[in-house]
């Protein structure tokens, strides 16, 4: 699978080599070179560099020849555009949305995303590990 | 009409301003302790909301559902356009109206955003700074069909090709009409036969590629003045 993942922070650098792992073909796209370095030593995807929303950058990484893109930057509103360019422009057939602050779901919802929640569910997660047991 | 604002910066606050001495209801949005200072001090304290306008419960709380119009002015790109989309998508928003601010971002902000109209301050400044070097004494006053046509103003020099010369005479270029002459302070209907004079202020409307031509017309004549007795 060709994969674009759009921000290279934490979330992003894991997700990337992870799928890189799997065997995957990944590209990776930030707007600040540095953050590159959060990527796994042993990554060998391709990273572009470039202001997220610019089309140059986005045909840079291949957006069109995508089988997947997920947008995890910590921003919700990038994440939200760019999903809908990758659906709406280049007709990616799987896209992924990261929500960071939880009173944006409703946004991504208008978008009609597929969202991950991760401040949502890790708060779940903790939630059900503190209250289990019943103590 | 009631329009909603969202983000109070300069430019956003001077419409916010114009709007509401013409009469229209007014909301701004910002979520910044210093913008909201200021907004504040320069509006009626029933325009001014405080919250992010990315927040649904913040833009139900300023009317975004009985919005007319909204107006994005936020300083990021990416929150302009989603609120656009939003605002169409989930409010049914009649009008939306979009900054741009950054223009590497502007191939975006068109209907697939639900963006009706786009401001591309950056490249609307340009090309202002552009015109103003390349045409004299002209200014533009006002941008017709998204910049194809301008309505400009003219002074007429001492020593220029159209002085003297009646209006039916003057080799206008093809896509051009003079509108009105300001002489003196009063308004001068152009006929055929009004001949332009020195210090008159020509009111043209021309199409971009025709200005410079226009331009010269009524520019004083750099080296050996021309006289064509009228």
């Amino acid at each position: 699978m060709n994969v674009v993942i759009v921000g290279c922070g934490r979330m992003g650098s894991t997700l990337a080599f992870k799928l890189h792992q799997a065997g995957h073909a990944v590209t990776v796209v930030d707007s600040n070179g540095p953050s590159f370095r959060n990527l796994h030593p042993e990554f060998r995807g391709r990273t572009v560099e470039g202001e997220v929303l610019a089309e140059d950058t986005l045909r840079r990484a291949a957006v069109d020849q995508a089988d997947g893109l997920a947008a995890v930057t910590n921003s919700d509103s990038v994440n939200a555009v760019v999903a809908h360019v990758a659906r709406v422009v280049f007709r990616v057939p799987k896209v992924v949305v990261r929500n960071y602050d939880p009173r944006w779901l409703a946004l991504h919802e208008a978008f009609g995303h597929e969202v991950v929640s991760s401040t949502g569910w890790g708060a779940s997660q903790v939630e059900d590990l503190l209250t289990a047991g019943g103590r | 009409m009631f329009v909603l604002i969202a983000g109070g910066g300069l430019t956003a606050s001077e419409l916010a301003r114009s709007l509401l001495a013409q009469g229209h209801q007014v909301h701004v949005v910002d979520w910044r302790r210093e913008v909201l200072a200021r907004l504040h001090r320069e509006l009626p304290t029933e325009a001014v909301f405080e919250g992010s306008p990315n927040d649904p419960w913040v833009l139900e709380r300023a009317g975004i559902t009985t919005a007319q119009v909204l107006a994005a002015c936020l300083p990021s790109d990416a929150e302009n356009l989603a609120l656009c989309f939003v605002a169409r998508q989930r409010y049914a928003v009649p009008r939306t109206i979009a900054c741009i601010n950054d223009p590497r971002s502007a191939w975006l902000f068109d209907a697939r955003f639900h963006v009706d109209v786009a401001l591309n301050q950056a490249e609307i400044l340009a090309s202002l700074i552009g015109q103003e070097m390349s045409l004299g004494d002209m200014v533009t006053l006002l941008k017709l069909k998204r910049g194809r046509y301008s309505l400009v103003s003219e002074p007429v020099a001492a020593g220029a090709r159209a002085v003297g010369v009646a209006l039916k005479d003057l080799a206008l270029p093809p896509d051009c009409v003079i509108a009105a002459i300001l002489r003196k302070g009063d308004l001068v209907i152009p006929r055929g036969k009004t001949a332009f004079e020195p210090g008159d202020e020509v009111l043209a409307i021309v199409d971009a590629e025709a200005a410079a031509d226009l331009a010269r017309l009524f520019e004083a004549v750099p080296a050996a003045p021309r006289s064509e007795p009228g």
